[in-house]
């Protein structure tokens, strides 16, 4: 080959074979940023209506009116742009990822039951299951969030949270706090072990807390002078819940309900808790003399969705669908209004985008939008004691800000980009959508949970064709092939007969796909709904 | 904001109504006049008058002047009569009403799970009923802590509770506790036989025996310790148990024990557990057989708490007669008439009606079973069940006698508040239905009716 | 000749040698009742004389004959045998045992089994669900959706041939339900984004198609034997009756939505039907008027269907119901436990506004009219069943005793399982 040829194939070569690997510079070149005549909200004193920010080594370096512009920044021009303090998710579970498990009917059958079906895993920590990667930042980042805080939410002891920023895949480069908090859920089980009704669950918490307190004082007794006195069992879970039950660290209440936040807060008075309100049910305006003479500190939903045990929910969909427009919506202004100290939880809602639609709503029915956007940044720091490193816009704090086109959480709002731990994301806008013709392949194996069918493993493995849709329904008590199915732009529709100890039952599911995971309904002929998810299984 | 009225938000209207507009408990005065007044404790009064001053009757009588400032309730000749109770009930709890993971659960108590929403409460009013007593689930042996509420709807779980009514445990025997130890998932479980179910009682006192005796002796040598002052440490306290002091709260009276039982020879043999025991068994629940050992109930001193005629829907429920409750009331047992259903609990007052064709109970008799007895039952016979000055305005008006077949429960009042009123609520629908209409075609003209 | 003589002569000897019965009068007198017979009107000191199990004359000036036995009625009441619309007598003795239990085959399609194969005549729930007056019922399977073939039976006999008044009185559809969303948990689940119902209903008339098929082809074989006669089914077979409008069909039904579309449906497939349920029928009474369907009442010991019809919606939809014109009949439903409660049901429906004539008749002559036997039962007419009622006051009123229940012209014996423990215990001494 001549020489020139040869040193060409030579550079292709190398050129394909490094374009499939990702690219490592051996420094970040990328370290000083400066966002010039911008609108910025400290949230540490009044707007600054033109100014610059300088961002240094992942820190803010410098913000105001007349910062002088370092030689060796990167320059964005701010003219356009608001500056914010980056969001954060006071409370999720999103991105947590547990392994696929099966339901081992045998050891069901022999009654061998374990802490996790009795939701007792106070020893689970967000840590070790949360999964990051750039495609979930992106979806954060165009809403102006972060970082989040987040924790398992399933059972009665449910686990522990950490705290991330969205800037690095790597956990351990993105997480800030790990082991804060420890979530306590009113949540029986549903397999016959105790506690397995909502009344034996809160006398179970009673047990525990007193439990732990004991265990923390025996074991402390022992270890200070062991002679002449019992060595304590053992007990890896009290051990867990020794740090929560004597109040050295916080617990958070998951509460379904205002019932729930009223027992949360009759077992606060009674063992000396450090404690949040997480209130789920969007009910806590129904609490709020209570709540403010408890202090109370409250991490409230967006999902506004009306608990089954409330008035509106009883009295036939009608009722509740207006409770959910007119009353429920109101729950973050009514505790602002009360001076209730509260961050927005994204529990409740299924996607970074439905969370700010919630987060919307409660600006439309009343939450100042300078104060969501307070109780979406300064709040949280606050509450995870990380106020001197996040949440306002000060020299010398982490480098987390959002700079968008139009007032941040507005509904015309563009987020251009966003600074997390000092590194730039820019944000792309999305194409259109299309029409009726399918805009998801749903095809492959999808992992399904049922409400109130929580016990039972479900796999759907799905086929599709275009706008047809074969599959099958894999269920303990055997395979079963669809009869019907049909997909539409990102809905789904299939439908299953099966024959179960002698009952036939005809099962209809409809869902929406949005992204790795599906949200819908099923309805069993003639007997009831309940609502699904479903989780598609990699590989 | 005028709550907007629609044809389904009619109880949340009669809701505002008994919120709205109300002078305080103490000061407000309520007379109901010229009404037929079963007092239930025998006496009849025709073109009779009720005065209620806060929360209590202050007079029952005839022609009874109107204070000032009074509001005035004309009963236009109907009939009242002391505001039903129904003293075995599951409404108003939220969750599970069996705690299933463990045979003995007296740690669990319903007074933690109260939901004061639950519509049941609405429909126990349209039934008569004033006060209930809700309870654990028959699944165990030794249950859970029973609470009794009054149907204050609107007001809060706390602002329910019957303030001053004796804590419950439920005990259960016979075939509930058997079968809920297998059910499918899992293997079955001690206990399931009618033997292993009192031995399970048995060894949970013995337990409690222990422990409280642990604790007795912690006491002392804590006492000793600290008037050795430091010579002596004082001693690591036992481990707190909740279960074990809720037998042992058992043990020791402070909870009135109420025990669901079917077959005579389960009721006998607990009863002799009693008292080997010492435990005060107030009344047996359903005590279906009862009528088979009325004397031996009698000499005890049980009460019964039963169904006019629910039967035979399973095995120990089918040696039964719609008689029963008269003959174990003939024969000097006190006997209410309970629910132990949400449905049930809105007709009592028919049931009632059943135990006169059925073993020939007086009407009064009948009327007692609903009222004073299950009062007796619950502890709160000072406060409710019969209509006599200070007690608590607590009162059911009926169109026609309650024990008349075609009677319909009109107003229903709570300490003294109507928190029910069939005209209004007709009224309420009648609007609401007219509103819709007018909202669908704004140019017919709308005919009115319901 | 002589044979048959001697067959008689033997028959007479062989009963001279028998322990004496008390053989059943041929005739039997009520006199000086006050009488309710639902066709006309009330008659005070009134006698009705019975003869062969049937009503040969009612009125003032009726003379016993010598053999009559004679029952005086004074100061009571007499009204027509009730008729129980739906019911589960002689199926079930206890619901939480199994092995008593008859009324539910699995599977879904069962349109072939009959009642009448499975009633136990001595269960002892004909015994206590009589004593309040009832004294024919329909007994009926249930389960799937096509559960099989109902009977009216007598409450009193010795074997089902001797109870049974029709074999072959309805057939069943039960119509799928459109579900209630259910509220549990955090939040109140949705209602399915599809018309599911409708897709049932489909299969119902998919399945009544592939019937009307197999009969058509089975007529054709029969007068050409060039064509394949299809393969025997029992269950094609009983649809026959059904789609040719002969045997009625009780079609249970709950929500205003779905009774439109039953009304469709059965117009659709030219059904004789019969509503049973409608809990929200007066929602739509005027459709269900003018269909001409008429409904039986299930048991009103129920809610409301949804909380924002109302505390009263049970009892209201009665009442709506008879305004429109509807013909309307009681049932004691699912449990004959509780069967004794058939006009309790009634009075409660009074109660709440329902003229009392009408739900005398609801118990009589429009459950007769609705299952076709008007002719035999339902009023006290001469040529109809002797089917009676003595009762010592008002039988509507629950604290009424009915002393004596006439049942084809027979004063029955009126001895059931509460009375036997009644008797025993209340003798046990003090």
């Amino acid at each position: 080959m001549p020489h020139t040829r040869y040193r060409l194939f030579l550079l292709t070569v190398a050129l394909l074979f490094f374009a499939g690997l990702p690219l490592r510079s051996e420094q970040d070149l990328h370290r000083v940023w400066a966002v010039k005549d911008a609108r910025i909200v400290t949230l540490s004193g009044p707007p600054i209506e033109k100014g610059n920010l300088i961002i240094r080594d992942g820190l803010i370096e410098a913000v105001g009116a007349n910062i002088p512009i370092p030689k060796d920044a990167e320059v964005i021009d701010g003219a356009k742009l608001a500056v914010y303090p980056g969001l954060m998710d006071a409370l999720g579970q999103s991105l947590l990822k547990f392994p696929e498990e099966k339901l081992d009917m045998a050891r069901i059958r022999a009654g061998d039951f374990t802490d996790k079906d009795r939701g007792i895993t106070p020893g689970l920590a967000a840590l070790d299951y949360v999964s990051l990667g750039k495609a979930v930042f992106e979806k954060y980042h165009k809403l102006g969030f972060v970082a989040g805080h987040v924790m398992p939410d399933r059972g009665v002891f449910t686990g522990r949270s950490a705290f991330f920023l969205f800037s690095d895949p790597d956990k351990n480069k993105a997480l800030v706090l790990k082991d804060i908090c420890l979530g306590i859920g009113f949540s029986p089980s549903s397999f016959l072990v105790y506690p397995n009704s909502l009344m034996g669950v809160h006398a179970y918490l009673k047990q525990a807390l007193s439990d732990a307190i004991y265990f923390d004082q025996a074991r402390s007794r022992w270890l200070k002078e062991p002679r002449g006195q019992a060595r304590p069992d053992f007990n890896p879970n009290l051990e867990v819940l020794a740090d929560f039950a004597t109040a050295r660290k916080p617990v958070i209440f998951l509460c379904r309900n205002q019932n729930d936040i009223r027992r949360s807060l009759g077992l606060t008075a009674e063992y000396k808790l450090n404690y949040y309100i997480a209130d789920l049910g969007g009910e806590a305006f129904e609490v709020i003399p209570e709540l403010k003479k408890a202090g109370a500190r409250v991490l409230a939903t967006v999902a506004f969705k009306a608990p089954g045990s409330s008035l509106y929910a009883q009295r036939g969909r009608a009722e509740r669908e207006k409770a959910e427009k007119e009353v429920y919506p109101k729950n973050p202004a009514r505790l602002a209004e009360a001076g209730i100290p509260f961050a927005l939880s994204s529990l409740g809602s299924d996607d970074p985008k439905a969370f700010v639609e919630g987060i919307q709503k409660a600006i439309e029915a009343g939450l100042a939008r300078e104060k969501a956007v307070e109780v979406l940044a300064k709040t949280p720091a606050a509450f995870f004691g990380l106020e001197r490193a996040l949440g306002t816009i000060e020299p010398g704090k982490i480098a987390n800000v959002v700079l968008s086109e139009g007032d941040l959480l507005a509904k015309e709002a563009k987020v251009r980009f966003t600074f997390v731990d000092g590194r730039r994301f820019e944000l792309k806008e999305a194409k259109p959508g299309e029409g009726e013709k399918p805009t998801v392949n749903v095809s492959g194996k999808w992992e399904m949970a049922v409400e109130g069918q929580m016990a039972m493993n479900l796999t759907i493995e799905l086929s599709q064709e275009e706008a047809a849709l074969s599959g099958k329904l894999i269920t303990p008590f055997g395979a079963f092939d669809f009869t019907g199915g049909t997909v539409s732009g990102k809905d789904v529709a299939f439908e299953i007969s099966i024959s179960v100890g002698g009952q036939d039952l005809d099962l209809f599911f409809s869902a929406s796909v949005e992204g790795e995971r599906m949200r819908g309904s099923v309805v069993q002929g003639g007997a009831g709904t309940a609502e699904f998810t479903a989780k598609r299984i990699p590989g | 904001m005028k709550p907007k009225i629609t044809a389904i938000g009619i109880a949340a209207a009669l809701l505002s109504l008994c919120l709205s507009g109300r002078v305080s408990a103490a000061e407000r005065a309520v007379l109901l006049k010229n009404g037929r007044i079963i007092t239930g404790n025998g006496a009849t009064i025709d073109g009779g008058d009720i005065l209620v001053q806060g929360t209590k009757i202050a007079q029952v009588g005839k022609s009874l002047p109107a204070p000032a400032g009074a509001e005035t309730i004309d009963l236009n000749g109907r009939w009242v009569m002391p505001g039903i109770i129904d003293s075995h009930s599951h409404i108003a709890l939220e969750g599970d009403v069996n705690e299933m993971g463990d045979i003995i659960t007296a740690e669990v108590d319903c007074k933690d799970v109260i939901n004061p929403r639950d519509i049941n409460i609405f429909y126990a009013l349209t039934g008569g009923v004033t006060s209930i007593h809700t309870m654990h689930g028959s699944a165990n042996p030794i249950g859970g802590r029973g609470i009794a509420l009054k149907m204050r709807w609107g007001k809060s779980a706390a602002e329910l509770i019957f303030e001053g009514a004796p804590l419950t445990s439920k005990w259960a025997l016979g075939e509930n506790p058997k079968n809920s130890n297998d059910i499918g998932m899992g293997p079955a479980r001690y206990p399931k036989t009618r033997m292993g179910v009192e031995q399970s009682i048995r060894d949970q006192f013995e337990k409690a025996k222990d422990y409280m005796k642990k604790w007795a002796d912690y006491e002392k040598k804590a006492t000793a310790a600290k008037a050795s002052k430091g010579k002596t440490a004082p001693p690591p306290p036992p481990k707190k148990d909740y279960r074990l002091e809720g037998v042992a709260d058992i043990l020791s009276g402070k909870l009135w024990v109420r025990c669901h039982a079917y077959q005579s020879e389960e009721m006998l043999s607990i009863l002799r557990l009693c008292r080997e025991y010492g435990v005060k068994l107030v009344c047996f629940e359903h005590g279906l057989e009862g009528y088979r050992i009325t004397n031996e109930l009698r000499e005890y001193g049980v009460a019964v708490s039963t169904f006019a005629d629910f039967w035979a829907y399973k095995w120990e429920a089918y040696n039964t007669l719609p008689q029963a409750a008269a003959l174990c009331a003939k024969r000097g047992v006190l006997v209410a008439l309970n629910s132990d259903d949400a449905e049930r609990m809105r007709r009592l007052f028919n049931d009632a009606a059943k135990t006169v064709r059925f073993g020939g109970v007086s009407e009064d008799e009948a009327i007692r079973m609903l009222t004073i007895n299950p009062a007796k039952i619950l502890g709160v016979d000072a406060r409710v069940g019969t209509i006599e000055a200070g007690k608590d305005a607590d009162l059911a008006v009926f169109n026609r006698h309650p024990l008349d077949s075609f009677t319909v429960c009109e107003m229903t009042l709570v300490d003294g508040m109507v928190y029910f009123d069939r005209a209004k609520y007709l009224e309420e629908r009648k609007k609401a239905a007219e509103e819709e209409k007018t909202k669908k075609e704004p140019e017919k003209k709308s005919g009115g009716e319901v | 000749m002589r044979r048959l003589l001697g067959i008689t002569a033997a028959a007479l000897l062989m009963s001279a040698a028998l322990p004496s019965f008390e053989a059943e009068p041929a005739r039997l007198f009520i006199k000086n009742a006050t009488i309710v017979p639902v066709a006309g009107a009330r008659l005070d000191g009134g006698g009705i004389l019975v003869e062969n199990g049937k009503i040969k004359a009612v009125g003032k000036e009726i003379q016993a004959p010598a053999d009559a036995k004679v029952i005086d009625a004074s100061g009571m009441f007499v009204y027509p045998g009730f008729i129980d619309s739906y019911s589960h007598f002689g199926l079930v003795e206890i619901a939480a045992i199994a092995g008593t239990s008859d009324f539910r085959e699995m599977g879904k399609e069962n349109p072939e089994l009959r009642v009448v194969w499975a009633i136990n005549p001595h269960s002892v729930h004909f015994g206590t669900g009589r004593v309040t007056g009832t004294t024919t019922a329909l007994v009926a399977p249930a389960g799937g959706t096509f559960a099989g073939i109902s009977a009216l039976v007598k409450m009193d006999g010795w074997t089902v041939p001797e109870m049974t008044f029709k074999e072959a009185a309805t057939s069943f559809i039960n119509f799928p339900m459109t579900p209630r969303p259910v509220g549990e948990g955090i939040a109140v689940q949705s209602e399915a984004k599809e018309d599911v119902t409708s897709k049932l209903v489909d299969k119902i008339r998919d399945y009544l198609k592939e019937a009307r098929r197999y009969l058509e082809l089975k007529k054709l074989a029969a007068g050409d034997p060039g064509v394949k006669a299809p393969e025997y089914s029992a269950r094609y077979e009983a649809l026959g009756p059904v789609l040719d409008g002969t045997l009625p069909v009780i079609i249970s039904v709950e929500k205003a939505k779905d009774i439109e579309l039953a009304i469709k449906f059965v117009q659709d497939e030219k059904l004789k039907a019969v509503f049973r349920g409608c809990a929200q029928g007066f929602k739509v009474a005027d459709k269900i008027k003018q269909s001409g369907i008429p409904v039986i009442i299930d048991s009103l010991y129920a809610g409301p269907s949804e909380p924002e019809d109302g505390y009263d919606a049970p009892y209201r939809n009665v009442v709506e119901l008879a305004k429109a014109g509807v013909l309307i009949s009681f049932s004691t439903g699912d449990s004959p436990a509780q069967g004794k409660d058939l006009p309790y049901h009634a009075a409660k429906a009074v109660a709440f506004g329902l003229p009392y004539e009408e739900a005398v008749k609801a118990l009589t002559i429009n459950p007769a009219r609705i299952f076709g036997v008007e002719d035999r039962l339902g009023s006290i007419e001469p040529g109809k069943d002797a089917d009676l009622i003595i009762a010592a006051g008002d039988p509507l009123d629950m604290k009424t005793e009915v002393k004596q229940l006439v049942i084809n012209g027979k004063a029955i014996d009126m001895s059931n399982w509460w009375e036997t423990l009644y008797q025993k215990f209340k003798s046990r001494p003090e």
